[in-house]
């Protein structure tokens, strides 16, 4: 059996054959009590009411009350159309409405009738004619509770009667907690703008004007046809109101048509979700009662007072969905506890759910935000993927650095090697030697072999051809490009090319081995030559050969200098700073963030005894180099030991790029750090909630830290909003929660003497109303408020 | 190697200079008056190994100058070297 707030199907206005003595020819074919039992009960209609004009049927009101008196027959509320007539400047109209009695007996049936019955005979009506004032039907039924449904559409409405003034109309209609019939769909916006216009403002726009439409069967026959089931008719679609079988379920129903009234199609579309949580069935579990708690597919609330076992059911759910992972917190032997989801066949002891889920427990998301853990909100929001994608960007970046680092060390350990004694001079003799009269053979060997030595290039062709190759070979097996014959004809082509080249770069790799070798051999031959001179001859060769040494010398220093100045330069320049940002959902971004607030050169200068940070990191280098500074309590100024300083130098830097910030950037443009954990957790609470993903949600009190605007305002909204589109389980102690988000399943959780128990309520029980104000602090309030929800109180004020 | 380069050598001994003709587009000049250079000599040869063609070098004129014998020689001798390295990269 369920026990929550289900939907049925309603038609409150059919028509007996007794519509014919007040309405010439009103009704088509015959009317049997059986007929009608079969065609509702075929059709599944849970409430309806049989509503002739200006009549009551009491034959056939007796003859069902009489003979279907379970509680699975269809319930039958006492119910009329009248015609209603409204002076107006142009002389009397009339327009048709629906009343729908809170009774359900054949007395009360009888009551009403008689009622009506004498009103029409002291006002001397013909049958034909009957027809009352407004006011004459209120003071008909004082104390009797009833809907007003008027026809609003294009026959009989009541727009027409209060056509000179429809601000009364709507005021009625307000006034008097109820609903429209037989207004397109396309007019109710139009129409909702003027309710507006007479709400107080706090009540505008809340789309919360009742619009239904029945059958207005006309023949029983022909049902759930509608009219009298002929040519202008077609098949009624049914509307589906939320509740139990009882007259309450009207009253939420018109005080919360949103949540509580659908179309067919509206019907259909809440009902696609692909598998949810049915029930769950406790057993011969020694601190809980047995017990089969059955689910809504929609919002499920866990209330309770204090140790009352709410936040251990939801535990207990935990535990029994294999998706979730989470301790068995309250040491229940859950083996005899047994889960039944929708797409499992029968109770099992897991419920596989393929969905994604949230589950969350209590105090958790403050956390995310005091912790600082908005990983788990970003893979919670099913961004796990961005989220590690841009954390390796920011391992990638730190690499980078620590590459520059290497690079830079490598430089510096070539020049630090020339060592600081490293002198460059030319002596007298060698000098005098140059300028002698002796004559030599010059051969510049080095400028030879820096003009024809093209071994790298020919290396780097070589390793390229072959990549272009191997690519060439995979490109042709993919068995995804569907690569064609003419396209292997171009492929083959293009190997030939490869062949080609490859043959010439081999060709160019033998005559540049054949031009260093010749180049080699030719200096020996002028060594030698040189050596056959005279010694004079031969000193200035000497002699020459130092000058070129020494310009080779000092050539080398220069580039090696140069080149510990790039590198130097390069980390210097280098931007450790990053900011990546993932779209969490609707505007919302978390971003993830290394500030560059302090240079690396000054965390780098910091190591150096000395240092000073007005001069590049290249000349803080050359100091060191020329040990006129000291790299700080190491020792010496070796690369290894530069090394090993500028390593622990950019540590912070390291551990700020491992764990970059992390932050929620909104789109009002606050951002999460600036914020209280309790602002963030509305926020997060928003995101998550609003995931389209998310198929099933589980929050143990999502309401601790959050502000109490924000769940009447906001929470109830999303709330409202996503539970036709996901299974929601929330423990809350806030009647806001389980009351404006008009839970459809509300569950007690209670604790005698240390056993638990839990009991199902519906919102539509009016005793389940007082249980919930009982056990939710506020509850009352609430109550109220949503009563007070048209702002009556004030329409009657300006009334009076 | 099918094809060779045949050069001749020339000297003038008042300008004292050797000059190379038909090895390169220009005359290759070298001079002796002082110490001898052979870095151009030996730039272009090596240019020259990639057409992979033996060179001919004419040389009809007798010298007695020690100096200018010396030169001459080692022209003669790059070359050979030049040769004999085409020839070795051929095995």
């Amino acid at each position: 059996m369920k026990i929550y707030s289900d939907w049925l199907k309603i038609d409150l206005h059919l028509h007996t054959d007794l519509s014919t003595k007040t309405k010439e020819g009103d009704y088509q074919g015959d009317f049997s009590v059986e007929t009608l039992y079969e065609k509702l009960t075929t059709n599944d209609v849970k409430i309806f009411s049989l509503t002739d004009h200006n009549i009551i049927n009491l034959p056939a009101y007796e003859e069902y009350y009489g003979n279907h008196t379970s509680d699975e027959d269809p319930l039958l509320l006492v119910g009329v159309e009248l015609d209603i007539e409204v002076s107006t400047n142009n002389g009397p109209k009339t327009y048709h409405s629906l009343l729908i009695f809170n009774y359900n007996t054949i007395e009360k049936a009888k009551e009403l009738s008689e009622k009506l019955e004498e009103k029409y005979t002291s006002k001397g009506l013909d049958d034909k004619e009957r027809k009352l004032t407004i006011e004459e039907i209120v003071d008909l039924f004082p104390e009797d509770d009833f809907f007003f449904i008027p026809h609003a559409g294009n026959t009989k409405s009541i727009i027409s009667g209060y056509r000179e003034n429809v601000e009364d109309a709507q005021k009625m209609v307000l006034l008097m907690q109820s609903a429209f019939e037989k207004v397109p769909e396309k007019n109710r916006q139009r129409y909702n703008e003027g309710f507006n216009r007479v709400l107080h403002e706090a009540f505008q726009a809340q789309d919360d004007i009742a619009y239904i439409e029945f059958s207005d069967n006309h023949n029983i026959n022909q049902y759930p046809a509608t009219h009298k089931g002929g040519a202008d008719s077609k098949i009624h679609e049914f509307y589906y109101i939320k509740g139990s079988k009882s007259y309450e379920t009207l009253r939420l129903a018109f005080i919360d048509p949103k949540s509580r009234i659908k179309s067919t199609n509206q019907y259909n579309e809440i009902f696609h979700l692909n598998n949810t949580i049915e029930k769950l069935k406790i057993n011969n579990e020694p601190k809980l009662q047995n017990n089969e708690i059955t689910f809504s597919p929609h919002l499920n609330v866990i209330i309770g007072g204090r140790s009352s076992g709410k936040s251990l059911l939801m535990n207990l759910l935990g535990t029994k969905i294999d998706k979730v992972s989470t301790e068995n917190k309250y040491k229940i032997n859950n083996t005899n506890i047994l889960i039944k989801a929708k797409n499992d066949s029968g109770y099992k002891t897991s419920a596989s759910i393929t969905e994604n889920l949230i589950y969350i427990n209590q105090g958790d998301i403050v956390h995310y935000f005091e912790e600082k853990k908005l990983e788990e909100l970003a893979i919670k929001s099913g961004k796990e993927e961005d989220y590690i994608a841009n954390k390796t960007s920011f391992t990638e970046h730190k690499n980078e650095m620590f590459s520059i680092l290497d690079n830079l060390i490598s430089s510096y350990e070539h020049t630090y090697a020339i060592g600081k004694e490293k002198k460059y001079e030319l002596h007298r003799h060698t000098i005098d030697n140059i300028f002698s009269e002796e004559y030599v053979i010059l051969f510049d060997k080095e400028e030879l072999e820096c003009k024809f030595d093209k071994s790298t290039l020919i290396q780097e062709s070589k390793e390229l051809i072959e990549n272009i190759n191997k690519n060439i070979t995979a490109f042709k097996e993919s068995e995804i490009l569907d690569i064609t014959d003419d396209e292997i004809n171009i492929i083959d082509t293009f190997s030939k090319l490869l062949e080609e080249k490859s043959l010439l770069i081999n060709n160019k790799d033998k005559n540049n081995i054949k031009k260093s070798k010749f180049i080699k051999l030719v200096n020996t031959k002028i060594t030698t030559k040189n050596y056959e001179l005279s010694s004079g001859a031969q000193e200035k060769s000497h002699a020459n050969n130092n000058l070129r040494q020494l310009k080779t010398e000092i050539k080398e220093r220069f580039v090696k200098m140069n080149d510990l100045k790039q590198k130097s330069k390069i980390l210097e320049n280098f931007d450790y700073g990053m900011t990546k940002k993932i779209n969490i959902n609707d505007g919302v971004l978390l971003v993830l963030e290394v500030e560059n607030n302090e240079e690396v050169k000054k965390y780098l200068l910091d190591g150096i005894n000395n240092s000073n940070l007005s001069k590049s990191i290249y000349l803080n280098l050359v100091d060191l180099l020329l040990e006129k500074n000291s790299i700080k309590n190491l020792g010496s100024n070796s690369s290894e030991k530069l090394k090993q300083k500028f390593i622990k130098q950019l540590e912070p830097i390291k551990n700020m790029m491992d764990s970059p910030k992390d932050y929620l950037e909104y789109e009002d443009g606050n951002i999460s750090k600036d914020k209280s954990p309790g602002y963030n957790s509305e926020k997060y609470l928003e995101i998550i909630l609003k995931n389209d993903n998310n198929k099933f949600i589980f929050i143990d009190q999502p309401e601790d830290n959050l502000g109490n605007r924000f769940i009447a305002d906001t929470l109830v909204n999303i709330l409202r909003e996503i539970k036709f589109k996901k299974q929601i389980f929330l423990v809350t102690h806030n009647p806001a929660v389980a009351v404006y988000g008009d839970a459809e399943c509300i569950i007690i959780a209670e604790n005698n003497e240390n056993i638990i128990s839990y009991k199902q309520i519906v919102l539509e029980d009016k005793d389940a109303q007082k249980e919930i104000c009982s056990i939710l602090d506020g509850g009352e309030y609430i109550f109220d408020n949503r009563s007070r929800k048209y702002n009556i109180k004030r329409i009657l004020n300006e009334e009076g | 190697m099918n094809e060779e380069i045949n050069c001749n050598l020339t000297i003038n001994e008042e300008a004292h200079q050797i000059i190379i003709s038909e090895l390169s587009e220009e005359n290759i000049e070298i001079d002796y008056s002082s110490d001898i250079n052979f870095t151009y000599l030996v730039t272009i040869l090596t240019e020259k190994i990639d057409e992979d063609k033996k060179i001919n070098l004419s040389l009809e004129e007798e010298t007695t100058d020690d100096k200018l014998k010396l030169v001459l020689n080692t022209i003669k001798e790059i070359i050979e070297l030049y040769n004999d390295n085409l020839i070795d990269e051929e095995i």
